[in-house]
């Protein structure tokens, strides 16, 4: 498969270092307003860990069981 | 959607994880992570994880401190005498184009966010910034994760600067601050 070019250095800064204008202005209003939406974008993650982390949980549980059964049957 | 119980999130580490095959289908992320991301790590100026089984590289992104510095005409807004305000930029984030649609992505932006609020309520830190392609579908992918687009135009033409608020210890609850750890 072909490497498709992609032309910007990662080193260059990408929020300018001092920022002025219309975009001080979307900074400021932002950091005014609550992090609603992001607060439930976080909670939401959370309970999707806290869900697989419970899984892995059970998963490995029930494996050691299996095993500690197959040993006793041996 | 497949499950990747076997994968687990590291830090970077060249004799451990083969970086040659890893294959975005972008040369500027495949050679990021075989030279850039190593230098700069051995140098403290970023730091890469990548999802991982112990070999095979699934996802990666690098992660380092920034600011944001408001004009000084203009930081009153900002609430603070802080004239700054510190964020986190990820200036480059990548999955292998083997393994595309496949969920990789989304555990790969859930892993962002998660490190970075965790790291937020031990350091304060308001911002979180990256770079997406620009995409239309992928803008409104990371829209729906709760970022914004940057109205600012970089110097590239492909890129789309995004922003993420992270919420403040007074937005999360006690219990949610404490699953974090």
């Amino acid at each position: 498969m072909s490497m498709k070019p992609l032309s910007y250095n990662p080193s260059d800064v990408f929020v300018p270092s001092k920022v002025t204008g219309e975009l001080a202005k979307f900074f400021i209003d932002d950091l005014a307003e609550p992090a609603t939406r992001e607060a439930e974008v976080i909670r939401e993650i959370l309970k999707k860990r806290a869900q697989r982390n419970e899984q892995i949980t059970r998963t490995t549980a029930w494996a050691t069981f299996s095993e500690v059964a197959a040993s006793r049957e041996d | 959607m497949r499950t990747f119980n076997d994968f687990d999130w590291e830090v970077l580490d060249r004799r451990k994880h083969d970086v040659q095959d890893f294959s975005s289908g972008f040369s500027v992320f495949d050679e990021h992570i075989r030279i850039d991301a190593i230098l700069q790590q051995s140098n403290g100026l970023s730091q890469t994880r990548v999802f991982t089984n112990g070999k095979h590289i699934l996802a990666y992104y690098t992660a380092k401190c920034t600011k944001l510095q408001i004009d000084d005409t203009e930081q009153s807004g900002i609430g603070s005498k802080e004239k700054t305000v510190p964020a986190i930029e990820i200036p480059m984030l990548a999955v292998d184009q083997r393994l595309h649609r496949q969920g990789i992505g989304e555990e790969l932006l859930q892993e962002i966010l998660y490190q970075s609020v965790t790291i937020s309520q031990l350091v304060g830190c308001r911002y979180l910034f990256l770079r997406a392609i620009k995409l239309e579908w992928l803008i409104r992918w990371y829209k729906d994760f709760g970022f914004k687009e940057i109205p600012f135009e970089v110097i590239d033409e492909f890129t789309q600067p995004m922003s993420f608020k992270l919420p403040t210890v007074q937005e999360l609850s006690e219990e949610e601050f404490e699953s974090l750890f």
